[in-house]
């Protein structure tokens, strides 16, 4: 019981709410698009109101079906999957999935995918009126379907689709989800931004394959898939680095930083490197309760490094005292 | 990463994270992990304030060292396994899972031993539902598909039903049940062969591809002549059938033709188990949808379906 005292009173005393353009989230932690379903399936495991925020699924116009399986194969720290972006479609999101989420009693940022700007277009002017939806996220960085990567991976498509949600996006908090299958990132990022994005999330899953040499066919029937999991933190802690040196900084945007993050460890890596904010996705599956830990680690590192508020940590990196003396 | 002592291993939970409803992250014990056969292993997990289950469903276990920071080693994605059973005492409950050790994840987990933490999220999924109707169960089972089907068969007698299963493998030393010395398995005579289903009261008809125990034939084949000589009991049977997809489908197909109510248990690539990750899609009929079908989940719409719902191609 005293234990439990100063704990509370040690939490009251260090801030983890931070800023995602004109939303204020209580702390830092979210789930990420695609592996938490549309609100209240890990409910029977944690409390959801101790997340930052909630984002769904995509959602796209019309109902989508999705990718003949095999859908996902397990790789080397991580997984592959082609899902193929199967969701209910509009009308049954704002009917059916919507007045779940609005009782989450967690902000819920609604992921959004399409195949043209009207898409897209038709999905956030439905949305953005509606109290239950605190934030749109652009997918436009999804590798399993057929042209879903030409706006992630366009700058100048980007600019132009970025631009024009922009217009109809008047509530709701816009993120852009960036896709790491890039030359160069920080030119996407800088063309979000540009055109009028208030936050980057990045970065969605890296196009991988593997081979069932036995038949000598692919594993999933999509061909390629997207890779998650800890086998590519490294790779994304890297481009979250050079887009908040690079864009993010310089513009004052927030990032939402994810990729294989599974403990407090790895969450206050891409703080440092330079997230506001940081995604739980695949290790939902292994345990859904990793939001919690994450939040409970993040807590005590903070305590222990004498920060009073998280937003201490963001792009904190310091230069490595370890450098061969010069000559 | 540090490996911590196993007395302070608590991925059971999170803090703060609450265990309510029918389904719970639990950090089970290791009671036996003992081979059956020469894939199959049998491994019992005890597990404190296991929500209520019944056969049918499944556990995702974590084939990995579960750990301060999370989990490490082993298997990344958790493996879904059947519960083969399941008993309590008090706020104690035992599991028994049989499995194949072939990857990583299963290799894993044949090498825990008594008193070995092991990460068990569930119970999930949908049970075998149990006809009210039908005092007759015909249990339809090849190799790995067996454990929902042992549960089932307690379950069955507990109710007062009458029950014969069909048991394959590839071979004798495949087959993951454990004989009952000095009982002859004869052709495709129903014997109480087998401890699992025996002890329940259970006769069980063998096949195996080889003809090296029982007939050498597949499954279905049998339970389709067996069918021919009990037709005047067909108005009273229900067909539960868990093994690989050709002999569920097979005797789907049985089921079907003869109008007998048929649930099959069906197995998918997963990873979630929970209704999130949606890799695990069956195809199932359905007049509204687009071309006349749309993808269930194993996970949650299942893993039991009837089999006339079922798309099979």
């Amino acid at each position: 019981m005293l234990q439990a005292m100063n704990e509370s009173q040690v939490a009251a005393q260090i801030d983890l709410s931070v800023r995602l353009g004109r939303l204020t989230l209580k702390n830092p932690v979210l789930t990420v698009s695609g592996t938490c379903g549309y609100g209240d399936e890990y409910a029977p495991f944690m409390d959801l109101r101790r997340l930052g925020a909630f984002t769904t699924k995509s959602v796209t116009v019309k109902e989508r079906k999705g990718n003949a399986p095999q859908r996902i194969v397990e790789t080397a720290g991580g997984m592959l999957n082609a899902i193929g972006l199967a969701n209910v479609g509009l009308d049954r999101f704002v009917a059916e999935k919507l007045p779940v989420l609005s009782r989450l009693g967690v902000p819920a940022i609604v992921n959004v995918a399409g195949h043209s700007i009207d898409d897209y277009l038709a999905v956030c002017a439905r949305l953005d009126p509606l109290d239950a939806v605190a934030g749109l996220e652009l997918n436009v960085s999804c590798p399993n379907v057929c042209d879903g990567l030409i706006f992630g991976t366009d700058p100048k498509a980007l600019a132009e689709l970025v631009k024009q949600v922009r217009a109809v996006v008047k509530r709701a908090v816009l993120i852009v989800k960036l896709s790491p299958n890039v030359t160069d990132i920080t030119a996407t990022a800088r063309s979000a931004v540009d055109s009028g994005a208030d936050c980057l999330s990045m970065i969605n899953t890296f196009v991988g394959m593997a081979i069932n040499v036995e038949r000598q066919e692919p594993v999933l029937a999509n061909l390629t898939g997207g890779l998650s999991g800890p086998a590519i933190k490294p790779l994304a802690l890297n481009l979250v680095y050079k887009v908040y040196q690079a864009v993010a900084k310089p513009a004052g945007i927030p990032i939402i930083g994810m990729g294989g993050i599974q403990n407090w460890r790895d969450a206050v890596e891409f703080l440092l490197a330079g997230a506001t904010a940081v995604g739980i996705g695949t290790a939902l599956f292994i345990d859904p309760t990793t939001p919690l830990r994450v939040l409970a680690g993040l807590e005590d590192y903070l305590r222990r490094h004498n920060l009073k508020s998280v937003r201490e940590l963001t792009g904190r990196l310091r230069p490595n005292r370890n450098e061969p003396p010069a000559g | 990463m540090e490996r911590m002592e196993k007395d302070d291993v608590v991925t059971g939970a999170a803090p703060g994270s609450q265990v309510s409803g029918s389904r719970g992250l639990f950090l089970s014990r290791v009671v036996r992990n003992e081979p059956l056969c020469r894939e199959h292993f049998r491994l019992v997990l005890e597990v404190d304030d296991f929500p209520p289950a019944a056969p049918g469903q499944f556990v995702q276990i974590l084939c990995a060292e579960p750990n301060e920071l999370g989990w490490t080693q082993g298997a990344f994605i958790r493996r879904p396994f059947s519960i083969g059973g399941l008993r309590r005492g008090g706020r104690r409950c035992e599991l028994d899972i049989l499995y194949r050790a072939l990857g990583t994840g299963t290799r894993w987990l044949s090498r825990q031993r008594k008193g070995e933490p092991v990460s068990v999220l569930g119970p999930l999924g949908r049970p075998f539902e149990i006809h009210a109707d039908r005092e007759i169960a015909w249990l339809v089972g090849g190799g790995i598909g067996l454990p929902p089907l042992i549960w089932l068969a307690q379950t069955l007698s507990a109710a007062g039903r009458r029950a014969v299963a069909f048991c394959g493998a590839r071979s004798a030393d495949f087959m993951p049940l454990t004989r009952v010395a000095g009982v002859e398995i004869v052709g495709e005579q129903p014997v109480l062969a087998f401890e699992e289903f025996a002890s329940v009261g259970v006769p069980v008809i063998t096949a195996t591809d080889d003809g090296s125990l029982g007939a050498a034939a597949r499954v279905p084949d049998v339970f389709a002549r067996y069918l021919d000589q009990h037709a005047g009991q067909i108005s009273s049977a229900a067909i539960y059938a868990c093994g690989p997809e050709p002999m569920i489908r097979a005797t789907a197909q049985i089921g079907l033709a003869h109008g007998i109510p048929t649930a099959v248990c069906l197995e998918r690539v997963m990873a979630c188990g929970m209704g999130t990750c949606q890799s695990c899609v069956v195809r199932v009929h359905d007049a509204a949808a687009e071309e006349g079908w749309r993808y269930r989940l194993c996970c949650t719409d299942g893993p039991v379906f009837d089999a006339r719902e079922v798309v099979w191609d």
